[in-house]
């Protein structure tokens, strides 16, 4: 149904209480804005709304607005793309967690390289300082007196302005003239220290910190967007079985499915499996259609196999016992274990097919509460 | 533009997109709701991505910046 004139403007007087001569005029004026901007070569934002532009060819454009977007979108809340060949992502992975690590240690590296000059600074100087008091001498004789085993200490014009720089500390000349010292033996250090560690350590730094924002960002988005029924069986784990056996028996065809076997090791399915593997080999005994399909028991094949994800449980026993409803409906049911954001989650996934276009075809003519909230998976 | 009209507008296009209506506005366009069922995707990295479905909204403009202009 298409909503003109006549209709927005009755909604919209509803909506806000104007009167319909003002929600016209106030339409007007929006066309006006729209066209007085793009004369100006600029584009209209309605904040929540979206943008109004003109394109390349000169035709009028709307990009929505996040906003608008997200609610608009709330059906399909929380999914997210699902890569088809995992194996890739572990490795993926792997390789980011090598590169991280060398990092901290290289950070660890700069830190503990900065930290033994201020450490040699204030405890090198006390010591000095208690010593000579105890001892009653001249705390620096070795380096005004005769000669010093220590060449560096011998360089008194770098050590004038090292006592300028921290009389307060010392309080006397000669524990100024020790600083000098000391600070004459770091200097070596300051000099070979490459400016670039300190940009690198503070880049690594910013890179750590913004990483850690976006992966607890990520660990805590989840929960909060999922509006979907989907989200709503993670999070209360008891009542999806119930939900889901609602869903399915409402639109689905009990009576036809429940001769199906309920589970793997049934002996009379088992029984049925020896049988036919005396003969032939199963895979080659096994019709096209025994093999794939929504329906039946899960049969090892070659190559790939797609499955339709229909529920994402973090409880394997809730996963187990959803599984079992589904395999009593008669669907084939596979539950995959696969870690997201670093959480383990189990997902029962109905049907078996060879591409992922059978898959596609047959999700759609699943019961409603799995036709819209679904996804493809590889099962291997 | 008053912003309750703001207000207003925003909600009610929203509204109607939802219910899959078509909403058409004199002298500017039309907005509906599309949608776009799951699909692969390869990215740059080689990697097979399925992407969920959506719903994108669409706009058909009914003006022009060379008729304005002219």
């Amino acid at each position: 149904m298409t909503i003109h004139k006549e209709e927005l403007i009755r909604l919209l007087t509803e909506k806000t209480e104007m009167s319909p001569e003002d929600i016209e005029q106030q339409l007007d004026e929006l066309r006006e804005r729209i066209l007085d901007a793009s004369n100006r070569g600029k584009a209209l934002e309605i904040k929540g709304f979206g943008l109004f532009y003109f394109d390349e060819s000169g035709k009028l454009a709307f990009r929505p607005a996040d906003q608008l977007d997200n609610e608009i979108n709330f059906n399909y809340a929380g999914m997210e793309p699902v890569e088809i060949d995992p194996s890739r992502t572990s490795a993926l992975n792997d390789s980011e967690q090598d590169d991280t690590t060398p990092r901290e240690e290289q950070a660890e590296e700069f830190a503990e390289a900065d930290e033994p000059e201020d450490e040699d600074d204030i405890f090198g100087i006390s010591k000095t300082l208690s010593a000579a008091e105890e001892a009653g001498t001249e705390p620096f004789g070795k380096l005004f007196g005769k000669d010093t085993d220590e060449p560096e200490s011998t360089d008194e014009p770098d050590s004038e302005p090292k006592k300028q720089d921290k009389p307060k500390k010392a309080g006397t000349a000669p524990a100024a003239a020790k600083k000098g010292t000391q600070k004459k033996a770091a200097a070596p250090r300051k000099k070979t220290r490459d400016p670039m560690n300190t940009i690198i350590v503070v880049v690594i730094a910013a890179v750590l910190v913004f990483v850690g924002y976006f992966v607890i960002t990520e660990l805590t988005a989840p929960p909060q967007q999922n509006g979907s029924e989907m989200s709503q069986q993670v999070e209360e784990p008891d009542n999806p079985p119930a939900t889901a056996e609602q869903d399915i028996t409402e639109s689905g065809e009990p009576e036809e499915l429940t001769e199906v076997e309920p589970t793997d090791g049934d002996p009379s399915s088992a029984s049925e499996n020896s049988e036919a593997e005396k003969d032939e080999d199963p895979a080659e005994a096994e019709p096209e259609n025994d093999r794939f399909g929504l329906y039946g028991e899960l049969s090892e094949t070659d190559g790939r196999v797609y499955t339709i994800v229909v529920h994402s449980l973090r409880q394997s026993s809730v996963a187990e016992r959803t599984a079992d409803e589904l395999r009593n409906e008669g669907f084939r049911t596979s539950i995959r274990e696969r870690t997201v954001d670093g959480q383990t989650v189990y997902r029962v996934g109905i049907g078996q097919f060879p591409d992922v276009e059978t898959a596609q075809q047959e999700a759609a003519t699943l019961p409603d509460p799995f036709k819209n909230q679904h996804f493809i998976q590889r099962l291997q | 533009m008053e912003p309750e009209f703001i207000k207003g507008f925003t909600q009610v296009i929203k509204e109607q997109l939802v219910k899959n209506n078509r909403v058409s506005i004199e002298g500017l366009g039309e907005f509906r709701k599309v949608h776009k069922t799951q699909e692969q995707k390869k990215l740059d990295d080689g990697r097979v991505m399925m992407m969920p479905p959506k719903d994108t909204i669409e706009f058909k403009p009914e003006i022009s910046q060379q008729n304005d202009h002219s």
